[in-house]
């Protein structure tokens, strides 16, 4: 239990906020979005520092795979506030000068009782799906099952605004690698248009990318907890003539 | 289009490849506060390839950036500036503003019995940015910030008070509300782009202006409707006498049959048949280019006004939503030049921006035509920029936030046939002309549909 990262829930966001655990969750294919203003260069936008945002795919996925834990943000702080020691206010870096500083994170917390904490402020996945999606959530369970079926195979999943997708896919650590696959996920019976199959083919392959769908196969799942089997489709652009 | 390409949200967010991130030089040099310069970017790899070579990359590259994010959150102690963050207030006071950053932050306080201290209630989006960046440190609040507020002390004692990591000032600020983060995320985006930014706090209510149209007399309706009637319904007899079945005698014609929606030209009119605004597209900032003259007090009409979305959760606004987005904008009042900048440029600054350079060179280029090509092409320009910019000012801005990633979209409005008398204003004293609209409009009698 000690183990299980944090995600702290504020609103209808997943953020993690110690940069062990940011190590920990890139060595498990978890990349999330840094969104935070990063102190070292606070006047730009290409790097973002901590907090990291996971989405809620990706801390569902943890939770399933007992890596992390979901904690209410607010009683999550309140009670770690309680049993955690205050660090010096000033940091004296190379030179002799002095910083006033702010912490990410309270600091030196005893590693049973944060797991402790960590029980006690505990959300659960579907209670956090019931906070974003409301009751109705067919579509996000499916969203999820992709997420989990190129995980599983290996692929880092990032937003996939960017590229009009649901995920973006990438082969490697996003860092380093180009991603290959964007991921649109289809309900059962639903339909696009063939606008649309000529806009996102195109833009997948103008970015050099494979438009991909996704979508449930059409037997029929005879437990509401099993696992839905998923079948993709990638679509290239020919571009003939 | 200069104005357009100063549009910074926009450019940063294109269909080009995916950020391309190279941490290491932003780690190379001395150590300092605040680094401006930023590292260029390095090349990615497509595929794995199971090579050592591309591990280590790879690992050094993490470890670049995890050393970027190590980075102590801080500023210097002799400007150390401190705020309390009230739970029972929602806010956080800075007992003694002081600095640069409350140009487009914060609201003032003024204490009843401290006259030389100033005091700054901050909102949770302001307090978290500042915090995020270095720049403040944040204490949980108690009862000794009410008394503070209203005693003698000048100074407030943080002695007893517990100091907020960033995590807790998140929880703290940022959780009441679904959006909050999202909407956070946007304001700290536009911040560090160096946009001035205020939160909308009351939503627009526009008065409606009775029409004032003159309109026809009684006499000359009658009169204009009748020749209509007489002469379209000559045109079908004559049509259907000779050749049994309607005919076209012009182009004009046909086009009329396929137009499906009639030109759109804004007026006073349409703000008062507006749908109220679905609370979710609410707009929540107003957002101004940085501005040496700018008073949060007294701000001038936003350049831009930002409403946030998040994708998972609200679909792509309709027409009908995008209109009512539309009535909650401040407007420019109609009769004031917003050509003419009321605040004169430094005359002792020798720094010359890109934009002024190119403005420059254009003049140059413009200099050396026939005055006739140069008024024309200055016509082309503005028409073009009135269709595409939009023709009325009215335009919203939407962000849609996917965990993290922001992107920005610009709805305007515009019309294709450019008759509000703003325009026509606009247009004529470039280039006289009885219509400027790019609709085909040649004046013939409508086709009834058969």
């Amino acid at each position: 239990m000690g183990d299980l990262i944090p995600l702290v829930v504020n609103g209808g966001s997943i953020l993690v906020f110690e940069l062990s655990h940011v190590k920990r969750l890139r060595d498990l294919g978890i990349v999330g979005i840094l969104s935070g203003t990063l102190p070292k260069a606070p006047q730009q936008n290409v790097f973002l520092g901590l907090p990291l945002r996971l989405s809620i795919y990706e801390a569902a996925w943890l939770v399933n795979q007992s890596l992390g834990v979901l904690v209410d943000g607010l009683r999550y702080n309140e009670q770690v506030l309680n049993i955690s020691s205050l660090k010096e206010e000033t940091v004296e870096l190379q030179g002799g000068v002095e910083y006033v500083v702010t912490e990410d994170t309270y600091s030196q917390v005893d590693d049973e009782q944060l797991a402790k904490i960590c029980r006690d402020a505990e959300i659960s996945v579907d209670a956090l799906m019931v906070r974003l999606f409301g009751s109705v959530k067919t579509r996000q369970h499916l969203l999820s099952a992709a997420f989990n079926y190129f995980r599983d195979r290996d692929y880092y999943l990032m937003p996939g605004l960017r590229f009009g997708g649901d995920f973006v896919a990438y082969p490697g650590d996003p860092l380093k690698f180009h991603s290959h696959l964007i991921l649109k996920v289809l309900e059962q019976k639903e339909s696009f248009d063939l606008l649309q199959l000529v806009t996102s083919g195109r833009l997948a392959t103008a970015v050099k990318k494979a438009w991909v769908l996704v979508g449930e196969s059409s037997t029929q799942r005879n437990k509401q907890n099993q696992k839905p089997s998923l079948h993709c489709f990638s679509i290239e652009w020919a571009g003939f003539g | 289009m200069a104005e357009n390409e100063d549009v910074v949200v926009l450019e940063n967010d294109t269909l080009a490849e995916d950020d391309v991130q190279d941490w290491s030089a932003l780690n190379a040099g001395v150590l300092k506060i605040a680094d401006e310069a930023l590292p260029k970017r390095e090349g990615k790899f497509f595929d794995q390839d199971g090579s050592n070579t591309q591990m280590e990359r790879l690992s050094d590259a993490r470890n670049q950036m995890y050393f970027a994010l190590l980075h102590i959150r801080g500023h210097h102690v002799k400007l150390t500036l401190r705020a309390v963050w009230c739970p029972s207030r929602m806010m956080a006071l800075v007992p003694h503003a002081k600095g640069s950053f409350f140009k487009d932050v914060g609201v003032a306080h003024t204490y009843k019995r401290k006259k030389k201290a100033q005091g700054m209630w901050l909102s949770p989006f302001e307090v978290v940015y500042l915090v995020e960046r270095g720049s403040l440190v944040v204490y949980l609040g108690d009862d000794s910030v009410e008394t503070f507020l209203e005693n003698e002390d000048l100074a407030l004692d943080y002695e007893p008070l517990k100091k907020l990591p960033l995590s807790h000032l998140y929880a703290l600020a940022l959780a009441l509300d679904l959006d909050l983060v999202d909407q956070y995320e946007t304001y700290a985006l536009l911040k560090r782009l160096g946009y001035l930014i205020l939160e909308r706090k009351v939503e627009v209510k526009h008065e409606v202006v009775p029409t004032a149209k003159p309109k026809a007399s009684l006499w000359e309706r009658i009169y204009l409707s009748l020749t209509l009637t007489a002469t379209l319904l000559f045109s079908r007899l004559y049509s259907a006498l000779y050749f049994g079945r309607v005919h076209f005698f012009s182009f004009t014609l046909v086009y009329q049959l396929l137009r499906l929606i009639s030109t759109y030209t804004p007026g006073p009119q349409e703000m008062s048949m507006l749908p109220p605004l679905d609370h979710r597209y609410r707009i929540m900032f107003d957002v101004w280019k940085p501005s040496p003259g700018f008073s949060k007090k007294n701000p001038p009409v936003p350049d831009f006004q930002v409403s946030v979305v998040n994708v998972s959760r609200v679909p792509f606004p309709s027409i009908s939503v995008i209109k009512a987005m539309w009535g909650q904008v401040k407007r420019r009042p109609t009769n004031v030049d917003t050509s003419k900048s009321s605040i004169k440029p430094k005359q002792s600054s020798k720094f010359v921006s890109k934009r002024d350079e190119r403005l420059k060179r254009k003049a140059e280029r413009d200099s050396k035509l026939d005055p006739a090509i140069r008024s024309r092409n200055d016509y082309l320009a503005k028409k073009e920029k009135l269709l595409k910019g939009g023709s009325t000012g009215t335009q919203v801005v939407l962000a849609a936030v996917d965990t993290g990633v922001i992107n920005f979209s610009i709805f305007n409005e515009t019309e294709f046939s450019l008759k509000s008398d703003a325009t026509i204003a606009d247009l004529n004293c470039l280039e006289s002309r009885a219509d400027h609209g790019i609709v085909w409009n040649e004046k013939v009698v409508p086709l009834n549909k058969s």
